[in-house]
């Protein structure tokens, strides 16, 4: 480091040494030839007074002394105050030795003209050494300033070139970060210790925030503008962890709460938009010591979209898997059946939505969507029944979307049904899925069970594509299935596993009747629909939980029986679950606060009548919707049913032990 | 260098243990919770202990900071899933040097653990 900077500053350093050696130098110089000088100027002095003492008094015995000083050297005495040490004359003045042997030869003879003569010799050659000694001096002192002069000027040279130098290199290392800064892509930052965001930053970071100037201020309170209170908070802890110098920087990358985060932006106009931001931050350090935080910031919404297209794309493989394994367990025939009914409803439905138009009220429109409901009901149900789930779920977010629209709307216009023709869509292509499905894989099922009919019927040449074509007709002609491939009671089985499964309820099924030929083929259909709604309703509201069961003093499983059997009157199906009943006092209350029924009115009711309550379309003793019941549509389904066949129904019950619910179908109908 | 191998799973544990023999790490003791922690940190005094957050009887988080107090010098990694970003971020706080997602590969455990011994070689 040391090094470094000698190199940088070396023209500098070298001048301003040079120049302070040089005034040193100059001042002893100076020191030695001032002393020399004033030597000289005072010998000449002390000489001049001499001659002129000489001249003024003669040749005295006291000019005798003073010479002779002047000579040898020693002190001479001028006047009463004024003493001067002489060095001898030998040294001040060589050439004036033998002069001043003459002269005091001169004196001692007492030759005056002589003596003067020689003391004039004397004293010019001392002003002559004095005047010498004096130029020289002058010169000396002119050379040395105009050195000095030059030195300094050089000094300051230096200096201003370095000056000049460094500042050339800060603009254009500037100028290389401003470049840098302006094009990269990345937002970048700085962030000290006390979280504040640093002013050299990219161009990029202002476009990512839509903000017009450049960030400021403290980073924690600037990012709460736009991220979760739980994430600012997340971000402080992270931070603080990269300023501490215990963890490891790479092995906390994934704790970061802002990688990857939701980031809430308002647009110049007002509007909203999401965007995914990276946010990763890097440890500078100065010394070892952690000074800065590096941040850089990257949009990634389209990968986190994109990653999140995938994962859809494979969950909806992984559906389309379950629905072929799923109906890889299902009879041919009831799959058929089930196309076929689920076919001509979604049609009737979608024909019934397009057919509303101007001229409905409100009250038109909540009728249609109560009647939509059930149908949908029943596709639902039978979707369940047959473990199509799929099929069970979309019928339900089309339920969902229903009464989504009576509540969200006051009055009901026909645009408002605009989100069902979604639902309907995916219920369509559902369908449409489900049977290239079974087309598909047609030949898997159909081979081992109906190999018979082959061998026997067509002989072992047929091919493979004859078979498919064969059996693609099935799903067309509803009246084609067996009844002896029909087991309603296998179905319903499956079906109270998964309701009590999904509602933690442990149910056990018991039921005679249902297998076999005992069932006309015009009741199939029929009978599968009621017990499915009958025993999903059990499940959910009928039969408690088993802890509250067990509480009741019952067994924690319950049961529910179905029979079905044909009598003198006609066919007979009863469905009965040892729950809780129903209760009549609830039964109302809900009546009272749904406005179906006024409380007068409420009081006054029979028996009977308070039974039809539990037919009333759009009612139901549950609180909330769930996928299995709660909408109070599945009586209203069983009831159309019974009516379409012409047949009678009853429903007995007793609060906190049973609920049965059975129909005669009449004979002239079976 | 020795570890300390700290997760209520023993296939984890046997992992762990597997892949740091391999990159020649001295396994000295593995726990199944952090009251075996302790227990055995006080009497092997390992450098490194790998750790997880979920575990019965004491989790990992109380874990660090008993083991703090005993000997602030250890190196914890938290070895667990990346389900809770604040409480990994406590555990760090605590005096974890660092953290390896669950599931890990062979490389990427074996890359942490370089990573946090970097400076100690």
């Amino acid at each position: 480091m040391w090094k470094q900077s000698f190199l940088k500053y070396r023209g500098l350093f070298i001048s301003t040494t040079a120049f302070v050696f040089f005034f040193i130098l100059y001042l002893l110089v100076n020191y030695t030839f001032q002393n020399k000088t004033i030597n000289d100027i005072r010998y000449s002095d002390v000489i001049q007074k001499t001659y002129s003492k000489m001249n003024d008094e003669g040749l005295t015995e006291a000019l005798l002394r003073d010479i002779n000083t002047i000579k040898v050297g020693g002190i001479i005495k001028l006047s009463s105050n004024d003493q001067v040490t002489l060095v001898p004359i030998a040294k001040q003045l060589p050439s004036a030795e033998l002069t001043a042997d003459e002269l005091l030869a001169a004196i001692d003879v007492n030759d005056e003209s002589l003596a003067a003569e020689r003391m004039s010799e004397i004293s010019l050659l001392a002003i002559a050494k004095k005047e010498r000694s004096t130029k020289l001096l002058n010169t000396l002192q002119v050379i040395a300033a105009i050195l000095t002069a030059l030195l300094y000027f050089m000094v300051i040279v230096q200096l201003v070139l370095q000056l000049s130098k460094g500042d050339v290199v800060e603009v254009q290392s500037r100028k290389e970060t401003e470049g840098i800064m302006s094009t990269i892509s990345e937002g970048i930052f700085l962030l000290n210790s006390r979280y504040d965001i640093g002013s050299e930053q990219s161009a990029s970071l202002r476009g990512m925030f839509k903000s017009e100037k450049e960030l400021e201020g403290h980073f924690l309170d600037f990012i709460s503008a736009y991220v979760t209170q739980k994430n600012v908070e997340l971000a402080q802890e992270y931070l603080e962890l990269l300023f501490g110098d215990r963890v490891k920087e790479k092995l906390v990358e994934e704790l970061n709460p802002l990688k990857e985060v939701e980031v809430n932006i308002v647009r110049r106009d007002g509007s909203f938009e999401s965007i995914y931001l990276d946010f990763k931050f890097k440890r500078v350090l100065v010394e070892g010591k952690v000074s800065h935080l590096l941040g850089s910031v990257n949009n990634v919404t389209k990968q986190v979209l994109l990653e999140r297209e995938l994962n859809e794309t494979k969950e909806a493989q992984v559906a389309q898997l379950d629905m072929l394994k799923s109906i890889l367990h299902i009879d041919r025939n009831k799959l058929g059946l089930f196309f076929n009914t689920t076919d001509s409803i979604l049609h009737e439905v979608n024909d019934s939505l397009e057919a509303q138009g101007k001229g409905f009220s409100d009250g038109d429109i909540r009728r249609l969507l109560t009647t939509i409901s059930s149908k949908i009901h029943q596709i639902k149900g039978d979707a369940a029944i047959l473990g199509l789930h799929r099929f069970e779920f979309a019928a339900h977010d089309l339920e969902d979307s229903i009464s989504a629209i009576k509540t969200e709307h006051k009055t009901i216009t026909g645009k408002d049904l605009f989100p069902l023709t979604t639902n309907l869509r995916m219920m369509f292509s559902d369908l449409e899925d489900l049977k290239e499905l079974v087309n598909k894989f047609s030949g898997i099922q159909t081979v081992s069970s109906d190999q018979h009919v082959i061998d026997t019927n067509h002989g072992s040449d047929l091919s493979t594509d004859d078979i498919e074509e064969e059996d693609a007709q099935v799903p067309n002609s509803p009246e084609s299935y067996h009844a002896d491939n029909i087991d309603i009671d296998s179905s319903l089985q499956q079906l109270v596993k998964t309701v009590s499964e999904r509602n933690n309820k442990n149910i056990k099924l018991i039921t005679s009747g249902l297998s076999g030929e005992t069932i006309p083929k015009p009741l199939v259909n029929t009978i599968q629909t009621i017990a499915t709604q009958c025993v999903r309703n059990s499940i959910v509201h009928g039969i408690e939980s088993p802890e509250s069961r067990l509480d009741a003093g019952k067994p924690e499983y319950g049961t529910i029986t179905i029979h079905f059997a044909e009598t003198s009157l006609g066919h007979i199906l009863k469905i009965r679950d040892d729950g809780a009943g129903i209760d009549e006092a609830a039964l109302l209350q809900k009546a009272i606060d749904k406005s179906i029924l006024t409380p007068e009115k409420a009081a006054d009711l029979a028996q009977g009548k308070i039974k039809a309550l539990l037919f009333h379309s759009g009612f139901s003793t549950q609180n909330e919707a769930g996928m299995d019941a709660g909408r109070g549509v599945g009586l209203d389904v069983i009831k159309r049913l019974v009516d379409e066949q012409q047949a009678k129904m009853n429903i007995s019950y007793k609060k906190g032990e049973h609920y049965q619910f059975g129909v005669l179908f009449p004979q002239a109908q079976t | 260098m020795r570890v300390m191998v700290v997760d209520d799973s023993e296939i984890i544990r046997m992992k762990v243990s597997e892949v740091l023999s391999s990159e020649n790490f001295e396994i000295v003791g593995s726990a199944k919770n952090g009251l075996e922690a302790i227990e055995q940190f006080k009497l092997l005094k390992p450098t490194v202990m790998t750790l997880d957050i979920t575990m019965p009887m004491m989790d990992g988080i109380e874990t660090i900071r008993k083991i703090m107090a005993i000997d602030a010098d250890v190196r914890i990694l938290v070895v667990s899933a990346l389900a809770d970003k604040a409480t990994l971020l406590k555990a760090m706080s605590l005096g974890a040097y660092g953290f390896l997602c669950k599931p890990f590969t062979d490389n990427s455990l074996a890359e942490a653990i370089e990573e946090l011994v970097e400076d100690l070689v």
